[in-house]
Formats: C-alpha cells, structure tokens, sequence
C-alpha cells in the first residue's frame, strides 16, 4: 500500500526517521521556525513521553534539533504541500460580473494529522489571470482545511475549509476587490511517488457577502458579490 | 363619446398592473366593454376638474381636422403643485381616432420607472420658474416635450472596469427639444426630466429647467458658433452642454450633389447634449450630476441667416435647386416628389410642399438618447431634495417654486467613468397625421 497509508497505520508508534525524512523536514521548514518549532515542541513532547532529564542539553546541538523536530513531525504527523494547475475564478453581483475563464492555480498548506485518518491544516491559494489583454484578474485566500480519508485502505480523500477570499481586478489605472468569507469542498487522491505523495484534487471554493469596492475611491459598487472558484490542480505532498 | 377616468400616477400605476394581470385583465375589460361601461384606464386622461390649469396645457393649437383641444387636455396629470399638466398621449387618439398631428416618443408605461414616476407633467419646471420669483419666465410650446426610456440597458466601461463592472439600470426621460422652430437657436433653457434606476443602488429622479449651452447662441453640427440674437428670458444663465443645430453652410455641401450622387441628409441632425448638475444651497456642492445627449433626425428645420428669424426648411431643399447641377438628391427628396405629384397646380407650377405636410419626411420622428455618466455625491445626504428650477439651491425642505429631486444616499464615484448605451435610435415615432411643428 502507499507510503501514506503505511505512514498512517504507523503514527501511534514512535519510530526513529529516515535520513531522508529528517532531510525534507529541514527543507520544508525555515531554519528560524524549525528553531522556533523545536523550542515550542521539543519540551512538551518530552514532557508527555519521559520526565524531564539532562539529555535536554542536546538542544545545543544542531543535529539533536533536527532529529527531535523531526521524530515531533512524525508523531504529531506534520505534513505540507504545494501545488498547481488549473483553476476558473467567476465573480458576480448585481452590479458586477467577471465571467469564470480558465487560468493558472497555484495553492501551499502547511498542516498536521491528530488522526490517521484527518489531517488539519492552513491553506492559501491564489489564481492568476494575469497574462495579456492588459486586465490582471486574480483571486487568492486563505483558508483552515481539513482532509478525511474515508477509508485507512484507500488513498481517496475529501477535503473542505473555511476561510478569506478577494477577487481582484487591476488595469493599472482601475482596481476593484471584492473579500468575503469562503467556504471550500473538494476530492482527491493520494499517489506515492518517490518519496512524495502526489494529490491530484479537484475543489469547489464558494463565498459570498463580501462588497466590490473601487480601491481608487473606496466606494462600493454592490454589497452582496459572490465569487465562485473550480480548481484542478496536483498538489505534492510531504508527510 | 366614450368617458376617460380621471387619471393620475395612481391611476396610471392601476393600469400597469392591469396589464401585467394577463389574461384576467383582458376578460375583465372585455366584461365591461359588454357591460357597456365605456371607462378607459390610462396613465393619461382627464383628472379633476377642479384643478387648477397650468400655462402648458393651453399650449396647443390644434390645426385643422386634428383633434380638439378638449380631446387632447384629457391627457393629462396632476403635477406635484396641484395643477393640471399636459402629458404623454399617442399621436392618434384612440376613442375619436383623430390625429394630434405631433408626438410625445414612447410610452411611459412600459418603462421600469413607471409604477414609481407616473405620468410625467410637462412644463411643471417652466410653471416652477414663475413661482420661484427669479425674474425669469420661460414657457415652452407642447409639441417639443419628447420621451424615451429604456428598461434593463447595461452601463460599462472599457479596461479594468470593464472586466468587473456590470451596471444594469433602467431609464426614463423626457426633453423639451424644439426642432421645428427659431426657439433653440436662442433659447437654452429646456425642460428636462431624468429618471435612472441602476443595479449600483444609484437613482435619481430629478426634473429642472437645464441650461444647455449658452443663451442668444447655438453650435453649428459642423463646428462653430453662431450668434443668433437674445434669449427668452434675456437673463437666462448659461450652462454647461450645447445644442448643435444644422446651420446651411454645414449643410450645403452634402445635401446638394451631382447627379449620381445622394445627398447626406444625416447632416440634417441635431445634437442636444446636456450636463445637469444639482447643487446644494450651501457650500454649493454638487450632489447629482448626468449628461445625456438627445439627438434628432431630420428635423423640420435649419438656420440660414439669410432667411427672416433664421428658420429655413429642408424639405424645400428638395425643390429649390431643382433646376441646378447640384442639387439634393435621395430617398427624401424622392418622398417630397410623390407628395408633391399629388398636390394642384398652382399659379402654372406645382405648389411647393408646406413644411408642416404629414408627408414631409422632415419632421424630426427619429431621436435617439445617449445615456452617459450618471454620478452622485450624495452618501450622507437625504435621498429628497428640493432645488430651484435650474437643480441649484438644493435644501432639505421645500421653499417657493422649488421642485421635488430624489436622489439615492449613494456616493457612485469609482474612480472609472462609467457609460450607457444609445437608446431609442431603432424606434420611429411618426404616425397618422404627425407632422411638423413636432
């Protein structure tokens, strides 16, 4: 089975990381957070597994940092992603309209699994119509997901979160914006892929509420616009 | 004869409501046509007697075999003062079947607007002039009062804004454009009322005597000024816009052509392009502010300075240089010909077609109105103001000779300029009869 589902069945267990897991971990985390993680963490982690020793000391060393953030990440279960693909981003109001064309997606979610199978994390994503006809469209948010797995056997998830979202539109001499509360819901798929784990999903992002307003003047154009955002995309996908 | 009702905005929004019932509604009337009750429901029709008559609605003069003065003072409404109003009626009465001889445009009462503004009562700015004790009285003629109105046109702009915005708003207004005499070639004083309703939250419902242009003088369609002589009343202010009016030596050149050629009677077209602003009494800030251009197709008349009071008539282009190499030429003059093939001679010659000839097809039926920008300052502001005739002075409470304004507590500025689209220009308003003076 996967990589995912072995690492899933795994995580009660404490069991020392790979050479190459402590090496993404150290990748995929700034060296000031991986500081600020292994501070935050370390002590409690220790806290609830053994009682507090003198092998603290090995803090000191940058090597004990990386293999304690790094036994942390897979008992807490850490995870994160980044992805592209495709996306459509549609806007409308009573006053306004952006019809929903297709465009580059891209999308980052740093999280952690407290259960084999639902992970948690923050996502932002962003789709960018931006190339020719001299009107950048985008729309961008951020949001908390959740990813459930119905099944410990099966690699198909089903995702949805809550968040922000802004439509934008920008000729460089008018600028509009819309921002409104989101809500998203989408599937996917997870394919162990050296090392990696690739998740091609497709995602619904709705919200609604939020005023287009003219950032020239501040004045709103309509109260009530609703952004509607289809995206494809394959996120890759570190445990 | 059958009996009109007394009609107000009232009765007027009965009305559309009735039409909007379908089916019922038609086997309703029908029950009453049998019943003998011979009751029309309009927006327009004969309201209180005791109602005191305002100058505008004895400012028609039938001509002959054309609907009585009676017939066409039950088309009217009741203005905001109390008085009795002429208003909108078709150009053929529907009861006696006689013929008014002139036009109003389109019907009200299909317009959006309608259920809200009512039946719109011309010359309540002019009769508001009087009673704002300005020194300035200027009454304008009937036939001149002309509507439009659009429901659901699209307001956009090009780049950025264009991409987002998507404006709908229904419209409905009304000019007072004379195209047929020598009154606009010097007044610049003309009743407007303009109505807007957009999807933005902006609405305006303002009525003001505009000042299109300055007075004693006209812009010919070709460039230029011409100074014609002064204005009624002599101390009309001036004001933004201008009224573009065909002048001969614009026209001379491309309606009199060779042979094998036609004329361009599109030069015959008049542009009256408008800017209102209302202004507050203090601080004298703008609250409201629109431009629409309303424009006229072959209109019944010209100026030539070389002819008394300026006013010359294009349909005797069509004969006059008959004999020359150079002549006008097309499908108008062709028209003028058959109505004149019909005509007696007269003296040993055919009888010239009189201007005023429902088969003149210079006769200014054709109109059309450019909807442009439509901008409110007005976000903390109430949404009724009360201004003078001219749209200035706007106070909260009424005062002598103030007119009702309706503005939206919008500010609409977003920094993009935003556009409408042409309206009316497809639509032909002649009928049976009309004719110039239209």
């Amino acid at each position: 089975m996967s990589r995912l589902l072995s690492h899933s069945k795994a995580l009660p267990r404490v069991s020392r990381p790979s050479r190459r897991t402590r090496g993404r971990v150290h990748v995929l985390l700034p060296r000031p957070a991986l500081l600020a993680l292994s501070l935050l963490l370390v002590p409690m982690a220790r806290g609830a597994a053994q009682p507090p020793s003198d092998s603290s000391a090995r803090l000191a060393t940058p090597n004990a940092v990386r293999r304690d953030v790094a036994l942390l990440a897979q008992r807490m279960g850490l995870w994160a992603s980044v992805g592209g693909g495709r996306g459509t981003a549609g806007l409308q109001c009573d006053a306004c309209r952006s019809d929903a064309g297709p465009a580059f997606m891209v999308h980052a979610a740093v999280g952690a699994r407290p259960y084999a199978r639902f992970h948690v994390g923050i996502e932002t994503w962003a789709w960018l119509d931006v190339i020719g006809n001299g009107v950048d469209r985008t729309a961008r948010g951020t949001q908390l997901i959740g990813r459930f797995y119905p099944s410990v056997r099966r690699a198909a998830f089903v995702t949805g979160g809550v968040g922000t979202s802004r439509f934008g539109v920008d000729d460089g001499e008018a600028r509009f914006s819309a921002s409104s509360p989101a809500v998203s819901l989408g599937a996917g798929w997870d394919l162990p892929f050296r090392g990696v784990v690739l998740s091609p999903a497709i995602t619904l992002m709705a919200s609604s509420g939020g005023a287009l307003r003219s950032a020239r003047t501040g004045n709103a154009v309509a109260d009530a616009a609703r952004l509607g955002v289809w995206r494809g995309t394959v996120g890759i996908t570190w445990f | 004869m059958p009996r009109h009702t007394i009609t107000s905005p009232h009765a007027g929004r009965r009305t559309a409501l009735a039409r909007r019932s379908g089916l019922w509604s038609a086997l309703l009337l029908c029950a009453a046509c049998a019943a003998g009750d011979d009751t029309e429901a309009g927006p327009t029709g004969p309201v209180a007697d005791d109602a005191p008559r305002s100058v505008a609605l004895g400012a028609w003069q039938p001509g002959p075999a054309e609907c009585s003065t009676a017939i066409h003072d039950r088309y009217s409404t009741v203005g905001p003062d109390g008085k009795r109003y002429p208003t909108w009626h078709p150009p053929v009465d529907p009861l006696s079947g006689c013929s008014f001889g002139h036009e109003h445009g389109r019907d009200p009462r299909g317009s959006a607007l309608y259920r809200d503004v009512g039946d719109l009562p011309f010359g309540y700015a002019n009769e508001q002039l009087d009673a704002a004790n300005l020194g300035l009285r200027r009454h304008e003629d009937h036939v001149g009062h002309k509507i439009e109105w659009e429901n659901d046109i699209r307001l956009g702009s090009s780049g950025g804004a264009g991409a987002v915005i998507d404006l709908r708003c229904d419209v409905l207004t009304k000019l007072h454009e004379g195209t047929h005499s020598k009154d606009a070639f010097t007044n610049n004083l003309h009743e407007l009322s303009y109505h807007i309703r957009c999807s933005d939250r902006t609405e305006m419902h303002v009525t003001v005597l505009t000042a299109i242009g300055r007075p004693g003088e006209f812009e010919r369609t070709c460039g230029g000024t011409v100074r014609v002589g002064p204005a009624t009343p002599v101390n009309s202010p001036a004001g933004n816009g201008r009224r573009k009016i065909p002048e001969w030596s614009c026209l001379e050149p491309r309606v009199l052509v060779g042979a094998g050629a036609k004329s361009d009677f599109g030069a015959l077209h008049e542009s009256w392009e408008t800017h209102v602003e209302v202004r507050t009494a203090e601080g004298n800030r703008t609250i409201a502010s629109f431009d629409p251009y309303f424009q006229v197709f072959r209109p019944s008349r010209y100026f030539d300075a070389r002819v008394a009071d300026g006013v010359a008539r294009p349909v005797a282009l069509c004969t006059a240089h008959a004999h020359e190499e150079r002549q006008a030429r097309g499908h108008e003059c062709e028209a003028v010909a058959q109505a004149m093939a019909g005509l007696a001679p007269s003296g040993g010659a055919f009888a010239l077609l009189p201007f005023d000839d429902p088969r003149s097809p210079f006769n200014g039926v054709r109109r059309q109105v450019d909807i442009n920008g439509n901008r409110l300052r007005n976000a903390d502001g109430p949404t009724v103001w009360y201004t003078d005739p001219f749209g200035r002075n706007a106070r909260p409470t009424p005062f002598p000779g103030s007119i009702r304004q309706r503005l939206a507590s919008l500010n609409n500025d977003y920094g993009v300029g935003l556009g409408g689209p042409t309206i009316g220009g497809s639509r032909n308003y002649g009928g049976p009869g009309v004719r110039a003076p239209n």
